[in-house]
């Protein structure tokens, strides 16, 4: 018997091969790096990190911003995502809109927040002027500066990731709950919530590692106590040039965040199973 | 409504659906009596799917109003309707159990656990698919997911039932059987179906009644024998089974019968009525030609023509003959079906009274 034709070009392996090598080498690199003392390999750097309460405080500090910044983009993407799915001839404009951010620099963007939240931002200026408050807010420079400018940042993964679950959902499956006499609120709990939770799920796991590892908006609009992980990273390497230190603190970060993503991760491909059929392959 | 001798259990009055500048429904009323098996049936665009959605409340009428029950529902949301639905899709929910899905409907509208476990069991019995009730909808094969999204859709006991080309997507066995169930358990359950197909086999066999629909609007609502057998418009007459259509001008009255004159056939005598030099439209269908020279002997009106298609379809052989300028269609059925007639020349002919002169239109 002949064997079937494989269809799959094999050189569509090359890319994925160089990508997955310098993935995997960059990542042994750290880890050695992580681990390398003065006299050879111990665990120095871990250990220190873990001596350090500010260290731990700034680790948990960057897991509860992270959180923070993953409810608040899903409260504020997955309205937006239904939006853009029922806008019909709009949709592709309601995603050009959605996607041109990107176009601007992270570091301009957080200075556009800068200009918003600030002492004298024009946020505070209107409640000034309004009477709402007589000082002014501190809205940078603390956690919820970090946390607007991360979830503005982020949103959109989020939001794209419930749109390409919804966007695959039946549309007759609302209209069957409709007819069934289930008005729009238990609709939506029953039936459009449950099916789209493999993209929440995904959205989530996306802003939060994300978040965990963002380095210019908490710089830019954190304090200069409150600062999360990654900024600590970013200035060991950059001004310390403590290259071991900083590679040890990545490993913690990463450690730390997949502890969180992997539950989201099985919980994803749990849902996905209970849903079988063309719904969960897709 | 009195004047129609029966209450109307559905009412669609004026109802009028615009998209753009297309009309998908103009003007349309129909109304359907309890316990009927109602089909809309038309050409795809032609406006039945938008009528169904219209009646189920997923499409907002631009006028004309719908009645259930003689209450008005015009402006009422789905879920306020008391109507059931089989989709095309069959949007059964793929994160419940068949259970579940079932028993959807009952335990939104705040039935007890053990009253939905008890109209599961029963609906599940009736679509023949006792014992299902924990399986998954992936794990079921398309036919018992055709008979979950009925069981479903009946299990809130739905003044109207609709179907909305729910067997579409099936191959031609399974979908001749489920035909038939369909129709025993609208007997059984006596629920008012309104089903929604192109495919007129299906209508004819299923209906009580069919309401024939295109372009937005309603050609004919008769019983199915009617709706084949006396079409009122050439439209009718073409989309429901085959036919040959052959215009003619009266050239005799004579009581009920008219004499024709009908290019290629010469004079042909047809029950109808019309004036003197009408031009109307007479409707033969395939299997009243009779062809060959022992059947045509006693025909009205016989000729020869020379066959230019033949298909042979097992229990039957379709022709195709052209007299003059004109084609005829003939069946023929039985043991003659058998021999292939080869090319040549066969007198065909008909009796009158199998011809149906078509009401004039406009």
């Amino acid at each position: 018997m002949r064997k079937m034709p494989n269809t799959t070009p094999m050189y569509l392996i090359y890319p994925a091969v160089a990508l997955g090598l310098l993935f995997l080498g960059s990542l042994v690199y750290m880890l050695q790096q992580s681990l390398s003392v003065e006299d050879g390999y111990g665990l120095t750097h871990y250990i220190e990190f873990f001596q350090r309460p500010d260290y731990v405080a700034k680790g948990i500090r960057t897991i509860q911003i992270s959180l923070i910044t993953t409810v608040a983009c899903l409260v504020l993407g997955y309205p937006t995502a239904a939006l853009i799915l029922r806008a019909g001839r709009h949709k592709n404009l309601l995603l050009i809109l959605l996607i041109m951010p990107w176009l601007v620099s992270i570091v301009v963007r957080s200075y556009g927040w800068i200009v918003m939240l600030g002492g004298r931002g024009v946020i505070n200026q209107a409640l000034l002027w309004t009477g709402v408050i007589d000082t002014p807010l501190r809205l940078i420079y603390n956690v919820s500066g970090v946390v607007i400018g991360l979830t503005h940042v982020f949103c959109p993964f989020m939001i794209i990731s419930i749109l390409a679950v919804l966007s695959h959902q039946d549309r007759s499956l609302t209209e069957a709950s409709m007819i069934q006499g289930a008005g729009p609120v238990r609709t939506f709990l029953r039936v459009t919530w449950p099916l789209s939770l493999p993209g929440v799920l995904s959205g989530c796991a996306l802003v939060f590692l994300l978040s965990c590892g963002a380095i210019v908006t908490p710089l830019m609009l954190g304090g200069f106590s409150e600062t999360m992980i990654g900024t600590q990273i970013y200035q060991d390497v950059f001004s310390l040039f403590n290259f071991p230190k900083a590679a040890a603190m990545a490993m913690i970060l990463t450690i730390v965040s997949l502890a969180f993503v992997f539950p989201l991760q099985w919980l994803e491909r749990y849902t996905k199973r209970n849903l079988g059929g063309p719904q969960g392959e897709s | 409504m009195t004047d129609q001798g029966y209450t109307p259990i559905l009412e669609v009055k004026n109802a009028t659906k615009t998209y753009g500048e297309a009309k998908a429904i103009d003007n349309l009323s129909i109304s359907i009596r309890e316990s009927e098996f109602v089909t809309l049936l038309g050409p795809s665009g032609c406006g039945k799917t938008t009528l169904l959605r219209s009646i189920a409340g997923f499409v907002s009428l631009d006028a004309g109003s719908i009645l259930i029950r003689q209450q008005d529902m015009t402006m009422a949301p789905p879920y306020k309707r008391s109507l059931g639905m089989v989709f095309q899709s069959l949007a059964l929910f793929p994160h419940m159990t068949v259970q579940e899905n079932i028993s959807y409907g009952l335990s939104v509208r705040g039935a007890s656990r053990k009253a939905c476990e008890k109209r599961t069991h029963e609906v599940l019995e009736l679509v023949a698919l006792q014992g299902f009730g924990g399986r998954r909808i992936h794990e079921l094969s398309g036919g018992q997911q055709q008979r979950v999204a009925l069981a479903r859709a009946l299990a809130t006991d739905p003044d109207v039932l609709l179907l909305d080309e729910p067997l579409s997507a099936l191959d031609l066995k399974l979908k001749r059987h489920l035909q038939i169930e369909l129709k025993h358990i609208q007997r059984q359950t006596g629920t008012t179906f309104l089903f929604v197909t192109h495919d007129q086999e299906e209508a004819l066999g299923m209906s009580d009644r069919i309401a024939v629909i295109n372009q937005g609007r309603i050609e004919q609502f008769a019983s199915a024998s009617t709706v084949y057998s006396r079409p009122t418009t050439s439209f009718v007459a073409n989309f429901i089974g085959d036919s040959n259509l052959f215009q003619g001008r009266v050239i005799e009255c004579r009581g009920e019968s008219l004499l024709l004159d009908i290019a290629d056939f010469g004079h042909v005598w047809a029950p109808g009525e019309a004036s003197l030099g009408d031009l109307v439209t007479v409707l033969v269908r395939p299997e009243q030609v009779s062809v060959g020279d022992a059947a045509v002997c006693h025909m009205d009106w016989k000729s020869e023509g020379c066959i230019v298609e033949e298909h042979y379809a097992g229990s039957m052989r379709k022709l195709k003959l052209r007299v003059g300028q004109t084609f005829v269609s003939a069946l023929v059925g039985g043991r003659e079906a058998a021999a292939p007639f080869l090319n040549g020349r066969l007198s065909l002919g008909w009796s009158s009274n199998d011809c149906y002169v078509l009401p004039q239109e406009g």
